[in-house]
């Protein structure tokens, strides 16, 4: 954010915690990918790395590997585009039919439920679904929209001036975690 | 990221940062073109003017679909240039149309310089679609667009420009953008076609009076239309001595490089800057320039729109 | 009554001398000039005093070429606001082009001038007569005629005389009333555009007209004043090409002459880089080697006279595209704030510049004067050299407020022109 530093407060998950997490998750998700009609869409760019993680422990477990596809919501959103900067399409890739199928939506971090409600939306151009799922890492409270997530990693309690930042070594980031930033405004 | 563009007007003077955000932007659009539903919502709400006073299906079609599938609305607005020169200036053309308080205005004009009035005299946002001999951006970053897709890169491509240079904005508008990119450039064309100062564009540029060395180990062969209805006489005998000497056909083709591409603006005049062997061989790019076009176009609005959508 | 004007530099064109002094008049003829140090000193009796408050005092400007747009596009100008600018920019006399509306080619129109100029005053407005009728270029005009009713010279304004065999036929019954003749030169058949054609109209696409355009047109009027024996002056010329040809016939001893616009001595094709319409004037103004090029041919003498051509266009006619757009400027009060400029800036000497603004041109027309010299008429002009003042608007007297200077900001600018020793114009009241 232009003209704010962020400060670390609290670190709610360490690269071990992560680990499990995603474990857990994907036990919680087994039942519905195991009848083979699931497929995982990550909602750029945490989410979609993260989903990436999720589909190769599918198989690991012996599970069905369900197809991964990437979305971008930028196309779909409602809110603002925070500045004068132009915000960047990332790319958006779901190279499979989901008329039919059970997606599993995947994002790092659900707050407000703009994100989730733009990544609807936009699923529903590419198909009908049989139907949609939502598992997201992070749910940290605070819903504007009526959205909620059916498989969760961890729930936490934040306010509005916090940020919670998923790292990943994906992302570039050395140390995996879970953090929670206050934003010091100037 | 970049900074914001007000409009565009042309590609003299833009950055490569840009040039290759609008194309990077253009492959995602291009994504939702090929999609079952090719629609985003992003433009909801903007209103989109095609004020095409020089006409011209193809181009006002291809912006007309890219607005629409970014959700925006649009109002097509033709009239000739000489009703326009009759009575009602094309000031007062303009404040009528701003009534309907459009967020962006693409204009097509048969003098150079009207998107630059245009765009100093209203408070929308301004798409050069094309302003007599001056610039043609869309369809240079269409072009560029589709170098780039087919051949990886713009950085030191040999793309070779034949035609009518001196009437051709897209021409222009080309040889600003690839020497931004760092393309290398070769120009060809009967002495009558081709401007004075094209070696001011700089080292990237060389000019030949004979189309065969100009294309001669080129990735790219652009070939441009003869205007017939633009220029005046006397600018070449005939269109049998043009074809001979300046069109493209299979024997001229092979002096470029094995898996060189053909590229045209259209619409082609067959048979005279190109044969129909070529237009429709393997190597020709041209029907999908047209589907590019639309991709581009998308980018450009979008990037000149989003910042209308900033919250209240 | 005796008229005193001290507090003044003179500059006398016709010696060369600069001097600080005080001129003296009575009737409308100089009767005195003499040196003294800046200041309002002496105060003698039944002399009536000017303060010519330090400014530079030289014979006021004689114009060849401007249009007054009377009769028939008066909405542009008229003789009387054309007059009015004229006496702002410094000037006594103007020759106003004939190409209005009726044209200017019979005794009558001349007259009419005349008495439009005569009813308003300021100025001593001269119609020039046009060559052929309507400036059709195909029957000439009763030249004779106009030559009795006063015309100083002849000339078929800002067109073309295509048939080269009647240019030659006008320009010979011409030297029997000893008529000079003010051509303008541009083979329209190699021009497309007004803009000057080189790298500025290659990159933003404008129609645009190249040098040789000029030159086959000088090259062809030269070798109609050698052939003829008329005198041929060659009007507002832009290149570096014209100035060779020009230069050559004189060495040759051909009764050609030559001038060149303000404008085109500061201005280049860059001013029409941004498509303004206030910039389109024609002939185009071109590159920077031509530019130096008539600057060169000023300061050796191969170009006469410095005119105006001052063209008043109405707002109507420039608020369009740059193609569409009437070419023209309003540059009467604005020829001695350039010229100041580019003295300022060593470009061009002010010896130079004075004489090709009041001097050349009354020796071209065969007018008297064009010195602060005992004897000479009392047509002077006191020129401030340093206010600063913008152009805007306001700030011009002509009905016409279009020029490619409008915002620009000049050190600079007349202070009073005084015409047979009467005020005709005074910045400031009540002197």
């Amino acid at each position: 954010m232009p003209g704010r530093t962020l400060v670390e407060k609290r670190i709610i998950m360490d690269a071990a915690t992560l680990d499990a997490t995603l474990d857990r998750m994907v036990a919680g998700l087994a039942p519905l990918v195991a009848d083979g009609k699931a497929c995982l869409v990550g909602i750029q760019t945490g989410g979609a790395h993260l989903a990436r993680r999720l589909q190769e422990r599918f198989g690991v477990r012996g599970l069905p590997t369900p197809p991964l596809g990437v979305l971008d919501i930028t196309l779909y959103r409602d809110d603002t585009f925070l500045g004068l900067q132009q915000p960047v399409v990332r790319h958006t890739d779901v190279p499979f039919e989901i008329s039919g199928l059970d997606v599993i939506l995947v994002d790092d971090v659900l707050y407000t439920g703009r994100t989730i409600r733009a990544a609807l939306d936009a699923l529903v151009d590419f198909g009908r679904p049989h139907l949609i799922r939502l598992a997201v890492l992070v749910d940290r409270g605070l819903r504007e929209y009526p959205i909620q997530a059916d498989v969760v990693g961890a729930t936490i309690s934040t306010v509005a001036c916090e940020t919670v930042q998923v790292e990943l070594t994906e992302m570039g980031c050395a140390t995996e975690r879970v953090v929670i930033y206050e934003r010091e405004s100037r | 990221m970049t900074t914001r563009m007000n409009h565009l007007l042309g590609l003299e003077g833009v950055s490569r940062e840009q040039i290759q955000t609008i194309l990077d932007l253009g492959r995602e659009f291009k994504a939702v073109g090929q999609r079952r539903i090719k629609k985003v919502p992003t433009l909801r709400g903007i209103t989109v003017v095609l004020m095409f006073i020089e006409p011209s299906t193809r181009t006002r079609m291809s912006f007309e679909v890219a607005a629409k599938r970014l959700s925006a609305d649009t109002l097509a607005f033709t009239a000739s240039t000489s009703a326009l020169s009759k009575g009602e200036t094309l000031l007062d053309t303009t404040q009528n149309i701003m009534a309907m308080k459009p967020d962006v205005i693409v204009l097509r004009h048969a003098f150079s310089g009207a998107p630059q009035f245009l765009a100093r005299n209203v408070d929308a946002a301004v798409v050069n679609a094309g302003d007599g001999q001056h610039e043609h951006p869309t369809q240079a970053l269409l072009d560029m667009f589709t170098m780039q897709e087919k051949k990886g890169s713009l950085e030191g491509l040999e793309v070779a420009i034949v035609g009518d240079i001196r009437h051709s904005r897209v021409a222009l508008s080309n040889l600003w953008g690839l020497t931004t990119m760092g393309a290398k450039v070769r120009v060809a064309g009967p002495r009558t076609m081709l401007p004075p100062h094209l070696d001011r564009f700089g080292a990237g540029v060389r000019v030949f009076d004979r189309i065969e060395p100009a294309i001669e180990g080129a990735d790219v062969v652009m070939m441009l239309r003869i205007q017939k209805e633009r220029m005046g006489k006397d600018l070449f005998p005939s269109d049998r001595e043009y074809a001979r000497f300046f069109g493209l056909d299979t024997a001229k083709l092979a002096l470029a490089k094995p898996d060189a591409i053909v590229m045209h603006p259209g619409p082609m005049n067959r048979g005279v800057e190109i044969t129909p062997e070529v237009a429709d061989g393997g190597r020709s790019v041209i029907l999908e320039q047209v589907e590019n076009g639309v991709a581009v176009r998308m980018a450009v609005l979008y990037l000149l729109s989003a910042h209308l959508l900033e919250g209240a | 009554m005796r008229t005193r004007l001290a507090n003044c530099e003179i500059l006398d064109p016709e010696k060369g001398k600069r001097f600080w002094g005080y001129v003296e008049w009575e009737n409308g003829v100089i009767t005195a000039v003499k040196r003294a140090g800046p200041g309002m000193v002496d105060e003698p009796e039944g002399v009536e005093l000017i303060d010519g408050r330090g400014h530079l005092l030289v014979p006021s400007f004689v114009d060849l070429y401007a249009d007054f747009c009377e009769p028939g596009n008066e909405h542009r100008e008229d003789v009387a606001s054309g007059s009015a600018a004229a006496a702002a920019g410094g000037y006594t006399t103007v020759c106003v082009r004939p190409d209005t509306s009726p044209t200017i080619d019979g005794a009558d129109t001349v007259r009419f001038v005349l008495e439009r100029a005569a009813a308003c005053g300021k100025v001593d407005v001269r119609p020039l007569g046009a060559l052929s009728k309507n400036l059709a270029g195909e029957t000439m005009a009763e030249i004779g005629e106009m030559a009795e009713a006063g015309v100083p010279a002849l000339s078929e304004g800002d067109t073309y005389v295509a048939r080269t065999g009647f240019l030659r036929r006008c320009m010979e019954y011409g030297t029997n009333f000893r008529l000079p003749i003010l051509l303008t030169s541009e083979d329209p058949t190699l021009a497309s555009g007004m803009a000057h054609e080189g790298y500025i109209a290659t990159i933003r696409g404008l129609k645009a007209t190249p040098v040789a355009a000029e030159e086959a047109a000088v090259a062809r009027h030269v070798a109609l004043a050698e052939l003829t024996g008329a005198r041929t002056h060659l009007l507002k010329i832009t290149s570096a090409a014209a100035v060779r040809i020009v230069k050559d016939a004189k060495r040759r001893g051909l009764p050609v002459t030559a001038s060149v616009t303000a404008h085109h001595l500061a201005l280049t094709e860059t001013s029409v880089a941004d498509w303004s319409p206030a910039a389109k004037v024609w002939p185009p103004c071109r590159s920077e080697a031509d530019r130096l090029a008539l600057l060169a041919g000023l300061a050796d003498g191969t170009i006469d006279a410095i005119v105006s051509d001052h063209a008043p266009r109405a707002i109507e006619d420039k608020e369009l595209e740059f193609d569409l757009a009437v070419p023209g400027a309003s540059t009467l009060e604005l020829v001695w704030p350039i010229l100041n400029r580019l003295v300022g800036a060593q470009e061009l000497d002010l010896t130079t510049a004075i004489r090709a603004l009041t001097l050349a041109p009354r020796r071209l027309l065969g007018m008297a004067g064009g010195s602060v010299a005992v004897g000479a008429p009392a047509d002077l002009v006191l020129l401030d050299r340093a206010s600063s003042w913008m152009v805007d608007a306001v700030s011009l007297a002509s009905r016409s407020k279009s020029s490619p200077f409008l915002g620009t900001t000049f050190a600079g600018r007349t202070d009073m022109t005084l015409r047979g020793g009467r005020v005709t114009f005074a910045r400031t009241s009540g002197r």
